[in-house]
């Protein structure tokens, strides 16, 4: 009976802890806690923006959870304890976030200091006459290819990607259409002008797809491009900019197209019930010319600042050049806001039929 | 102690625990789950309308039970035999050496060994060099059935063993070498005699592996295509890009329906016939 007590009580501590786990991450002045990316997106973020941070600031920063993920968002705000007081996310992300008033707005100053953000429209996520965050870098899914497979000839355009017969071999495109583009790809390789994409043709995208279906292998997450392309397994598809970046640095035989780039801002904002005062002063800290652009370098995706751009190393080339906004594709986050779930329903019976 | 004092099973203590931990850990998170399916955005059966009015979801529920129940059968065709000789052989050494590889490989994790297939199967690939060799010539081998089903097995194969030699040590052995000694050569001895005694615990291990298989993610994302997408991967869309916890919820809700019915079949087939 006595090891019955015993374990009992070891048992309710067992189911004590996490509540003594929440209590005691409680916050403190000391910390400001981050949400995390992967991969090398941490890394450089460490190494360019906390360090300093912490050196200038003393604050200690703590990294949690990934924040891209909107069934975490929802259980956080349910519960009211969210993991973050400065969290990353992407336009689309954004928007559901400000629709269930998960996020706080942000003063307008921070777009607008020191000449502010290169001149992309719709680069800076405006909703209701409201900023709920600041964009730091431009995210591109862009023309990707193996340039040993292709040694003379190179593809340039989404049309190349689709053409089969000029350049073979499996294409690989992500799964997940709300974020990274297939649809858009489809009908500008169709030969639809870049202004007047959106509201997307859905039955023309998926034609269109249809033309190439059994040449794609399709791939979930963005680790998978790197295996698929330093394997063979793909020669040619949509690949993002950072990633190939990342890629050719350890070796590989890759390259890409920025012609018709769709292009993305990644995103920092302030979750409700978080520490907003420390976390609008972290958002000004990054919001730096200088270490926007060393933080560009290291992780391989261009900065929004328009300052950022004089103090890159001079061979160093992103895929949007400040100077020339033309010919891209800025991700029309208004449209995939109002249409996400029902064209994620039919893209995804047309992909399992 | 007196004869008339009220005892306390030793039984009920041991299993007291293990039933505490369930309820909390299991059976009120279940009832949660279930009632959210009902509840969430609003009060209703949308969520189960939505469900069975997708042909997305029907076809890659059909799909989620074909992959498991193949990897299933592929566990217990290969797994079976080498439950059998770790239950019963006598050689030490070698059952020592079989259960270490079952166990290590069993303690790497899965996206660890989903990645090493994606290697293994990929356009540089051992495989696909053999298959060239013999002149089947393929460019890949992933977003294939074939890739998705030996990379469940994979997982699940020390999971069936383990399962399958704690129920086939406990069978009379001694029946084998009786039927021998009535003249029966071993293959008829092991047929007769020793399998269908073996079904009860070859449908248990069978049963577990395809609850487990049922859910799988991270595999057939990583080695499948569209053609081999599992539930999985669907309700993982609908939880982290909507947020639809509802309807994530009704998915998982009739997963589990279906998943309870293919076991009571299972569990009712394997059960030892008698011969009238």
């Amino acid at each position: 009976m006595k090891t019955v007590v015993a374990f009992s009580k070891t048992l309710i501590g067992a189911l004590l802890v996490p509540a003594f786990l929440y209590s005691s991450s409680a916050h403190s002045q000391e910390t400001i806690r981050v949400s995390a990316q992967g991969g090398s997106y941490d890394v450089c973020v460490k190494d360019v923006y906390f360090d300093a941070w912490e050196k200038e600031t003393g604050i200690k920063v703590e990294v949690t959870s990934p924040s891209y993920d909107l069934g975490v968002w929802r259980t956080q705000q349910e519960t009211g304890k969210p993991d973050w007081d400065v969290a990353t996310a992407d336009v689309g992300l954004l928007h559901e976030l400000v629709k269930n008033d998960w996020v706080l707005p942000l003063d307008r100053d921070l777009i607008t200091r020191d000449g502010g953000m290169i001149d992309l429209p719709g680069l800076i996520p405006e909703i209701d006459g409201k900023i709920y965050a600041l964009p730091s870098e431009l995210f591109a899914t862009v023309v990707t290819y193996n340039s040993k497979t292709y040694a003379g000839e190179t593809p340039k355009t989404w049309a190349d990607v689709f053409d089969t017969a000029k350049f073979s071999g499996k294409r690989m495109f992500s799964n997940m259409v709300v974020d990274f583009g297939v649809l858009e790809v489809a009908l500008l390789a169709d030969g639809v002008a870049p202004k007047d994409l959106y509201p997307l043709d859905v039955d023309r995208a998926l034609k269109k797809l249809d033309t190439i279906k059994s040449d794609i292998l399709w791939y979930d997450f963005g680790t998978q491009q790197i295996a698929l392309l330093q394997q063979g397994d793909a020669v040619i598809g949509a690949g993002w900019d950072g990633r190939v970046r990342a890629l050719q640095r350890d070796g590989g035989t890759v390259e890409f197209s920025p012609t018709q780039a769709i292009i993305k801002p990644d995103l920092w904002v302030l979750p409700k019930g978080g520490n907003f005062e420390v976390g609008a002063k972290f958002l000004s800290f990054i919001d730096n010319p200088e270490r926007q652009a060393k933080f560009a370098t290291c992780v391989g995706y261009g900065p929004v600042l328009r300052k950022a751009y004089d103090f890159l190393p001079a061979d160093q080339k992103f895929t949007v050049d400040p100077n020339n906004t033309e010919g891209f594709v800025v991700w029309n986050a208004e449209y995939w806001a109002q249409n996400a779930r029902e064209v994620t329903a039919r893209f995804n019976e047309w992909l399992t039929r | 102690m007196k004869d008339h004092q009220l005892k306390v099973s030793p039984l009920a203590v041991a299993v007291l625990p293990g039933i505490v931990l369930l309820a909390i850990f299991f059976l009120i998170p279940i009832a949660n789950l279930t009632a959210r399916s009902f509840t969430d955005p609003v009060l209703g059966l949308q969520n189960y309308k939505a469900l069975f009015g997708s042909q997305t979801y029907l076809r890659v529920g059909g799909r989620t039970i074909w992959l498991s129940f193949l990897a299933m059968s592929g566990c217990i065709i290969i797994g079976t035999p080498v439950a059998y000789a770790i239950a019963h052989s006598k050689r030490q050494v070698l059952v020592s050496v079989t259960l270490a590889v079952l166990v290590l490989s069993f303690l790497t994790s899965s996206l660890i060994r989903a990645f090493a297939w994606m290697i293994l199967f990929g356009a540089k690939g051992p495989v696909v060099a053999m298959l060239s060799a013999a002149g089947l010539g393929t460019q890949t081998l992933l977003a294939t059935p074939g890739a998705v089903v030996i990379g469940m097995i994979h997982f699940l194969l020390p999971i069936y063993v383990l399962t399958a030699v704690a129920g086939l040590r406990s069978m009379p052995y001694e029946l084998i070498t009786a039927a021998e000694g009535l003249g029966a050569s071993r293959w008829y001895a092991l047929r007769t005699v020793y399998l269908p005694l073996a079904f009860p615990t070859i449908g248990n291990a069978g049963s577990l592996v395809f609850v487990i298989a049922v859910g799988f993610f991270i595999t057939p994302a990583l080695l499948g295509g569209p053609s081999e997408m599992m539930l999985g991967q669907l309700i993982a869309i609908s939880v982290s890009k909507f947020g639809d916890f509802g309807f994530a919820a009704a998915t998982g809700v009739v997963l589990m329906l279906l998943t309870l019915l293919l076991l009571s079949a299972v569990q009712w087939l394997s059960k030892p016939k008698q011969k009238r």
